[in-house]
């Protein structure tokens, strides 16, 4: 796969082309409608913070690209969002389907009030301003797993608008340069999913489970605010995350509970926007990046070569590692969006306009849904940073792994050693771990008791780090012993005896006369050689530190 | 329904997606278009058939264009009838599913428990638009749909309440 050469100044800021790349892959075609619905408009000129690094060589142009997302996240609820049937990722085909989710003639949506709630908390925790009054539309086009022929969606007025999203990337080399950057949320609205295709290529026939239509969906529209690949993953990251802690999606890419579609398109910094292209089937936070890249470089090397870019939809092929076109049959597609006649306005109330009387299970009060809202990822890595002082690398660490949260507070809890040695242990150590043999937190087979105590034979000087690392390796490998008696079985307690040491230490010095010399002749390395020689007579039961100290102070008497 | 339903279709893609204008834009001349008729059929999934089916459609465009004599300016559109009615909100309870067996009598092929989608172009191009599992994209299908009568006659007949109107026609 040739892809062009292309080299960028800082992660997502500007893109300058510079080399001749291969032409736009065509692989085999699909057809679909090409863009979605038009939620974009592409008349102003972009408004791209344009900061550089590195300067244009001369004669060559720089590019901007401009990335927007549209994010599809299932709804965490017990049935579907207009009908009773269960939602389950894993069940026989068919079995959790009923009549309204088969369209069935003479059947009629009912609003599920969990959805509704999921999309008010998310529009909330998103900062969006939550509309009092959002209607449903039909959405038409004809697939063999959309069985009514439409999707009900929210396309004119959405439950929630004018949000933004805060997430924060790497600038340069080092994990620890991390900067904040928003991006606008457009608006959320509630959908239905659709059901599931298989293709039996055998026999040349698709298979339809309708299990997953009607599965309530939260999409939420990102404004075009990102401009590379890694901004895209980090913001998806974000999301998922807050999704995550509010509980209104499990938000698992690779269960399908969260897919996103991109827009891309590229333009020179101050002049109009370029032509977007759509690239669908972005289901892997690993290829969401790589896929937006190798897009937004597949234009540029296109328009730098003459080219043009199609307003097309085109799917990312994992294998091959690039876009490929899907069949573009008959430009835009029109989806006919008429208004749902079967669904009145959906009404929403704050504390301020609840009718009286009402009944409270009919009524949705979005300051008592603010008010239980939990605590935000960005709210808890704050809380972190402040409480332990620790740095805001580390806090997005222990938030990124599930479960690792609530193992380092437990270890905290237990310890008295400090914040900033237990932080290293689990980020550096116990992480490693489990890392290594692809372990969750849930599985490990240290446990934070254990963890904590083991800190604390560290933090008493009971033993040393060295030792430590030996202790925790022992209890990562066999159960049943806590790390005191490993200490003391395998008699790793570091010497208390300060006289002894001394004693050591003179007599060793002592036998090693031109190891003295060396050193006072201003070779300070010399003195690494005793050291050795003084941890091996006290079977690596003396700190390093501690007789170095103690050698130093003899030499220099 | 349906037929206000390709009605509303005309305007929208005549005058752009987003919501729907009070007061119609200038629709164009009266003359459908081939290029119309070919978008409409691959919308609506009907086979326009004839220049006799195209003309009577026009006819039934004409007919129904004279609500364009009502004034609606400072009016907002009525989005249903039951605008002014409470929208209910169902618990979040399992209540339904688990008959599988009965819904799978309706369908013309089964394969274990799944639907067989219906044959014929549709499958064709589904075929090549389902290249991974759970993958999916919006298709267009041309389906091709049997119908009694041509579809300007049964939007003229519908529009005119003809008690012999399109009660046959299955969709």
């Amino acid at each position: 796969m040739a892809t062009p050469m292309l080299r960028w100044c800082c992660p997502g800021r500007r893109w300058i082309f510079a080399g001749i790349g291969g032409g736009s892959r065509h692989g085999r075609g699909v057809p679909t409608g090409s863009t979605s619905s038009g939620k974009k408009g592409q008349s102003s000129v972009a408004q791209q913070p344009l900061i550089t690094a590195q300067k244009p060589r001369k004669g060559e142009r720089e590019w901007a690209a401009v990335v927007g997302l549209e994010i599809h996240a299932q709804i965490a609820s017990n049935s579907k969002l207009f009908s009773g049937s269960q939602v389950d990722f894993a069940a026989p085909p068919n079995s959790l389907v009923s009549f309204f989710d088969a369209s069935l003639p003479g059947t009629l949506p009912v609003l599920n009030r969990r959805c509704v709630e999921a999309a008010v908390m998310t529009g909330l925790a998103l900062d969006c301003h939550i509309n009092r009054k959002s209607l449903f539309d039909r959405k038409h086009y004809f697939y063999a797993d959309l069985p009514a022929g439409y999707q009900i969606t929210q396309q004119r007025l959405p439950i929630a608008v004018n949000g933004s999203l805060a997430y924060s990337v790497c600038v340069g080399k080092r994990w620890s340069q991390m900067v904040t950057r928003t991006v606008g949320v457009k608006q959320i609205q509630l959908e239905q999913d659709s059901g599931k295709s298989l293709h039996d290529n055998l026999r040349s026939q698709t298979l339809i489970d309708l299990n997953r239509a009607g599965v309530g969906l939260l999409e939420v529209v990102l404004e075009p605010d990102m401009s590379c690949g890694e901004e895209a993953a980090a913001a998806v990251r974000e999301l998922q995350l807050i999704l995550q802690a509010l509980g209104t999606s499990q938000a698992n890419m690779a269960e399908g509970q969260l897919r996103v579609d991109a827009n891309i398109s590229v333009h020179h910094p101050g002049e109009p926007l370029g032509v977007r292209t759509e690239v669908k089937n972005l289901n892997s936070a690993r290829f969401l990046a790589k896929a937006i890249d190798y897009e937004i470089q597949r234009q540029i090397s296109e328009l730098e070569n003459g080219g043009k870019i199609l307003n097309e939809t085109r799917s990312f092929d994992y294998k091959l590692g690039c876009t490929v076109p899907m069949r573009d049959k008959e430009g835009k597609q029109d989806y006919r969006f008429m208004p749902e006649p079967n669904l009145p306005p959906l009404l929403l109330y704050d504390s301020g306009s609840l009718p009286t009387g009402a009944d409270p299970q009919q009524v949705i009060d979005i300051d008592q849904l603010r008010e239980r809202l939990p605590e935000l990822p960005r709210v808890t890595r704050e809380k972190l940073v402040r409480q332990y002082g620790m740095l805001p690398e580390h806090s997005f660490a222990l938030l990124n792994e599930v479960g690792l949260l609530e193992f380092f507070q437990n270890v905290i809890k237990e310890t008295r050693a400090e914040p900033k040695k237990v932080t290293s242990w689990v980020l550096n150590t116990f992480l490693g771990f489990l890392k290594q043999q692809n372990l969750a937190v849930s599985e490990s087979p240290v446990t934070p008791s254990a963890l904590a105590e083991l800190l604390d034979l560290l933090d008493r000087k009971a033993i040393s780090s060295s030792a430590a690392k030996q202790v925790f390796e022992e209890l990562w490998r066999s159960k049943g012993k806590t790390p005191a008696q490993m200490v003391a079985e395998k008699k790793l307690e570091l010497m208390q005896d300060a006289e002894a040491l001394e004693q050591l230490c003179r007599s060793m010095l002592e036998a090693h006369p031109q190891v003295v010399t060396d050193v006072k002749k201003g070779n300070p390395r010399a003195i690494n050689k005793l050291i050795g020689l003084v941890r091996r007579a006290t079977l690596g039961r003396a700190d390093p530190t501690v007789i170095k100290e103690v050698l130093e102070r003899q030499l220099s008497s | 329904m349906w037929a206000r339903a390709v009605w509303l279709g005309l305007r929208a893609s005549a005058g752009g997606r987003r919501g729907f204008p009070s007061k119609a834009a200038h629709q164009g001349s009266r003359r459908v278009t081939a290029e119309l008729i070919e978008h409409l059929e691959r919308l609506a999934l009907v086979d326009f058939g004839s220049q006799e089916a195209v003309a009577r459609l026009e006819k039934a465009i004409a007919f129904a264009d004279r609500l364009r004599a009502v004034d609606t300016d400072g009016v907002e559109p009525m989005e249903s009838v039951l605008e002014d009615r409470c929208l209910y909100l169902r618990s979040d309870n399992v209540v339904e599913g688990n008959c599988a067996e009965e819904l799978l009598q309706n369908s013309h092929r089964v394969v274990e428990e799944y639907f067989v989608a219906p044959p014929g172009p549709a499958s064709c191009l589904m075929e090549e638009v389902l290249g991974t599992e759970n993958m999916r994209e919006e298709a267009t299908s041309f389906i091709y749909v049997k119908s009694h009568q041509d579809l300007g006659s049964l939007l003229h007949q519908s529009l005119l309440l003809n008690p012999e109107g399109p009660q046959n026609h299955k969709f």
